[in-house]
């Protein structure tokens, strides 16, 4: 699978150069559109692992979302953790809620491993707006960046604060594809490809489906931390179904199962709600129309349609029967 | 190696495997035969740990696995191919066992090291693609194999669990005359400790394979015994060679 992929290297230099040279150089409104970018990014490249790798189409993943942003609420408002601390501490239990909602839900499959997932991240989302700690739905205001002074660096300046968060949306890039090329991630594609036939191998299928459920909610209670930190605002809109089903188009029409492709879906999600939102306040039905045309045009994705193209064209390498 | 006692299993209202029981002593290789639907497949499922029997035991090397998940049966030592072929349609010959490998070393949860560099796991996964006559086929997709190259695969799998109990359900299902012979050369070099039972419907690869051999029908054991007296036996003649011709 990592034959041939000529086309990653280029389309990442561009996005991320390009979303890093905006970071630098645009103005206050769309810096905002950057950080929206970078944060969105990370969340769907967490959810791509669980899709896209390890087969588990989860509908909740926005949950750890939540987990990581209401984490660091309270441990950085009202515990007074420094906010760094509170953000590692929250990614923490990011990863302890994947552990646990993996051990739940992989023991079902189907329409239920759907409906579970879902079930669990709405049950979260209902409490945070219960939560009168928290603001319940109004939210709480008043939340406070990290502290990056030593580092010579002010997060509360906008531009220094987008080009953290792209440099980090980049870093969570790395972070997969390390994991993916590995052995880890080579057994997630058995089992994604193949259950049955991993588990004949002797592969604790449960076991690995547990583990992807632990790195993808730390790294998308990481986002969540972050988009708390953009906005310090924490509101129980981050931990809301229609963010999961917002994560999971932007990764279905990216390409699932690619590293690339969730990338460039959350660049154009982030730009086409920007730009239709300014034109009609009904986004979410182009948004819909827009969905299922490039679904239907391109089934694995638009990062898929590219690479099946290229690949058609490119001489077929020896051993190619 | 393996003692199988009093297993049992049904569908529904469907008995499909009825009180068998089986001995294979370590080295042995025995086969299993048996019309259409006896319930082989099933009893391979039940060994294997994909079905939970309804009653019986299994116990492997002396240690009861029947309430294992198929995974741990593995680490106790059994493997199985499949007969209808069941491989990662989205790797490549050598990726494939490559993967297979790492779950037998233990070297599937290294998420430090690129998979693609690891030698010593693709090297095994060579060697292993060569004893099944797979070498020039390693960068191949899987789904662009050939019908037998796959069966070839499908056993290269089993193989690479490094099993001491291999199962193998209808290995030649479909081959060429041609392929069922390399297949059989294949199975007879198979090490002498390594303990085999198969499910086989060419009777020349059964007879000229095993030591010993059940019958099966409608999920019961009909009679087991040498090839001599299997080949002697009047019901096995009615019931099952009869049938095939
Ligand atoms: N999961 C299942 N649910 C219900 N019935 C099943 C199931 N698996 C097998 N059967 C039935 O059990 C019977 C035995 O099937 P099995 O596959 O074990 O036969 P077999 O001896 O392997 O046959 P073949 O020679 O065709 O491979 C058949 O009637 C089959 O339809
Ligand atoms: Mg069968």
């Amino acid at each position: 699978m990592p034959a041939r992929d000529p086309l990653s290297l280029p389309v990442l230099a561009l996005l991320f150069g390009g979303v890093l040279a905006a970071a630098l150089f645009v103005d206050a409104y769309r810096l905002t559109i950057v950080i929206e970018i970078a944060i969105l990014v990370i969340f769907v490249l967490s959810l791509d692992f669980l899709v896209g790798y390890a087969g588990l189409v989860s509908f909740g993943h926005a949950g750890f979302m939540g987990v990581g942003a209401y984490a660091l609420a309270y441990l950085a408002h009202f515990q007074g953790w420094p906010s760094g601390v509170a953000i590692l501490a929250g990614v923490a239990c990011g990863a302890l809620s994947g552990i646990a909602i993996g051990a739940l839900v992989t023991r079902v499959s189907g329409v239920f491993f759907i409906m579970v997932t879902l079930a669990v991240s709405m049950m979260f989302w209902a409490w945070a707006s219960k939560a009168r700690k928290f603001g319940a739905d109004d939210g709480l205001g008043g939340l406070k960046r990290m502290d990056l002074k030593p580092l010579g660096l002010d997060l509360n300046d906008d531009r220094t604060f987008a080009v953290v968060c792209v440099v980090l949306a980049v870093l969570a890039y790395l972070l997969f594809r390390w994991l993916v090329r590995s052995p880890f991630g080579q057994t997630l594609k058995a089992i994604k490809q193949n259950e049955n036939r991993a588990r004949a191998l002797g592969c604790p299928v449960q076991r690995y489906k547990v583990a992807a459920f632990a790195i993808a909610g730390a790294v998308a209670a990481f986002a969540g931390a972050l988009h708390l930190q953009n906005t310090k605002f924490v509101h129980p809109e981050v931990a809301h179904w229609i963010r999961s089903g917002e994560g999971l188009i932007v990764v279905i029409v990216g390409g699932a199962g690619t590293l690339t492709g969730p990338v460039i879906g959350g660049f154009l999600f982030v730009l086409f709600h920007r730009i239709v939102e300014s034109f009609t306040t009904h986004w979410q039905i182009w948004m819909g129309l827009l969905f299922v045309a490039i679904v239907l045009a391109a089934p694995d994705g638009i990062f898929g349609r590219l690479l099946s193209l290229v690949r058609r064209k490119a001489p077929k390498g020896p051993g190619d029967a | 190696m393996l003692e199988v006692a009093g297993l049992r299993k049904s569908f529904g209202s469907l008995l499909v495997t009825d009180d068998v029981s089986l001995s294979l002593a370590a080295g042995a290789r025995e086969a299993v035969i048996g019309p259409n639907g006896a319930g082989k497949t099933t009893l391979f499922n039940l060994l294997s740990g994909e079905l939970r029997p309804d009653a019986g035991t299994i116990r492997l090397a002396g240690r009861d696995v029947t309430r294992l998940p198929p995974d741990r049966r593995v680490t106790a030592g059994l493997a199985r191919s499949f007969q209808r072929n069941n491989l990662f349609l989205g790797m490549t010959v050598a990726e494939s066992l490559a993967t297979a490998v790492a779950l037998r070393r233990g070297e599937s949860r290294v998420f430090w090291r690129p998979f693609a560099g690891a030698r010593a796991l693709h090297e095994r996964a060579a060697r292993l693609a060569e004893s099944v006559g797979l070498a020039e086929r390693l960068q191949t997709d899987v789904r662009h194999l050939s019908y037998g190259s796959q069966r070839q695969l499908e056993i290269a799998l089993a193989l690479a669990a490094e099993p001491r109990l291999l199962l193998l359900d209808e290995p030649t299902a479909g081959m060429s005359p041609e392929e069922t012979k390399t297949m059989q050369r294949l199975i007879a070099g198979l090490p002498r400790d390594l303990t085999l039972l198969l499910i086989e419907h060419d009777m020349d690869v059964v007879f000229e394979m095993a030591e010993r051999i059940t019958v099966l029908d409608y999920g019961r054991v009909l009679v087991q015994g040498t090839p001599d007296e299997i080949r002697r036996s009047a019901v096995v003649k009615q019931i099952y060679l009869g049938e095939a011709g």
